[in-house]
């Protein structure tokens, strides 16, 4: 502590240099603030009502669809606070990060997308879900076989292909890390698909998430695998039902903060005022006193 | 409620007070009244700096509201620097540079708030 004291003597010693360099160290420091992640690289929303509710609230990384009433989504500013955002037209793909589900059992979806520059907070009943890997699994949950393996049998040379399930397009590139021969990626989960072939889901592999290996084929094109008999991955056809038409934050509870704080502040500034008056009244009585 | 209370003014104001006090150290500033004058600015200034930042978080869309700290940040700079510079001419008070002062502290603790999250 003394050690502390000496040193910041020694900054502010410099006078004003010093409380330049100081407070130009302060401002680098405070740049460098990557945005919040906690550990495993999940990433966390910058947002003030998450901030207050994060033990509360559940990781969904999930897209969905825009299906608001009256042909759009509207994006508040929280689950307590009524400040509209944004308005989302009916149809456009939306990233969901978190979900809480408030007092009245009303569950709502942070939207925190740097592409589309929209922050905020929608009614979950106002999304429609796409075909990905969690309807996928859903929807064959009685054909996906718990079962264990690695896939450690493919070799460096073949290009391992990761698919968000099997039947879908577009896979990516999966990286496996050969130098590492303690750590093969290992599946979970099995689903033989309609032509036949089998698939292995990969919970996690260095960052690479729920991803779908074909085994049998593991570097296999979808024209490879399908051909021109292509299986079906479609939504079952949904009838939009809404519980309500007219669901929306409740203020009441920052209301009511709103309120007292500006109570409360109010008294401690008057209160440190007057305070503040007296001190200097009775230092300045003090001063004449000591000058007579 | 409380609880939401407690923690958004006194947390705030019970670093900002530790933290300026370490500052007031560092320039020297060791007699009690004047430390008790800066225990007394800072609670003049400090719950209303939080209650405006956080009316600008809960209304104005995120961008917006860390525009809206600056300005409620220099404010809070100038006016804790008048309070001392008057004490300063005024009484024996022994504060050598007022507002020098008021920008280092208030800047070590705004770096220090962020830091901390």
């Amino acid at each position: 502590m003394r050690q502390g004291i000496n040193w910041m003597q020694k900054l502010c010693r410099t006078g004003r240099t010093g409380l330049v360099r100081m407070a130009v160290l302060t401002v680098i420091l405070a740049a460098m603030l990557p945005r919040q992640v906690s550990a495993d690289l999940v990433y966390e929303p910058e947002d003030s009502f998450y901030e207050q509710h994060s033990q509360e609230c559940e990781y969904e990384n999930r897209t969905y669809r825009a299906n608001g009433p009256e042909g759009e989504l509207i994006v508040y500013k929280s689950p307590e606070n009524s400040a509209i955002q944004e308005r989302i037209e009916n149809g456009t793909n939306i990233y969901i990060s978190y979900v809480y589900t408030d007092n009245n059992g009303i569950t709502w979806g942070i939207i925190d997308d740097w592409s589309q520059d929209i922050s905020g907070w929608i009614p979950m009943e106002y999304v429609s879900e796409i075909y990905d890997n969690v309807y996928f699994m859903k929807h064959y949950a009685q054909e996906i076989i718990e079962e264990y393996g690695d896939i450690s049998y493919i070799s460096p040379e073949e290009n391992c292909l990761a698919w968000a399930y099997p039947g879908a397009r577009n896979p990516t590139e999966f990286y496996i890390n050969y130098n590492n021969t303690d750590f093969y990626p290992t599946y979970y989960r099995t689903f033989t698909d309609e032509c036949g072939h089998v698939w292995g889901l990969i919970g996690y592999y260095y960052g690479q998430r729920d991803e779908w290996i074909c085994l049998d084929a593991p570097s296999a094109s979808y024209e490879e695998l399908y051909g021109d008999n292509p299986p079906v991955r479609e939504l079952e056809n949904q009838e939009t039902v809404y519980s309500s038409t007219d669901i929306r934050p409740e203020s009441t509870q920052t209301n009511k903060i709103v309120i007292w704080s500006c109570i409360l502040v109010a008294g401690v500034v008057i209160v440190t005022a007057v305070l503040l008056l007296l001190l200097y009244s009775r230092a300045k009585r003090n001063e004449i006193k000591n000058e007579k | 409620m409380a609880e939401t209370l407690i923690h958004m003014y006194g947390v705030s104001l019970g670093a900002t007070l530790l933290l300026e006090l370490l500052m007031a150290l560092a320039f020297r500033i060791r007699k009690p009244k004047d430390l008790l004058l800066v225990v007394l600015v800072n609670m003049l200034t400090n719950p209303a700096a939080v209650l405006f930042n956080w009316l600008g978080t809960q209304y104005l869309q995120d961008i917006w509201s860390i525009f809206c700290q600056i300005p409620i940040e220099l404010l809070v700079v100038l006016a804790e620097g008048c309070i001392y510079d008057t004490f300063k001419r005024n009484t024996t008070a022994d504060i050598r540079h007022p507002f020098w002062f008021s920008v280092a502290a208030n800047l070590f603790s705004w770096g220090c708030g962020v830091l901390m999250g």
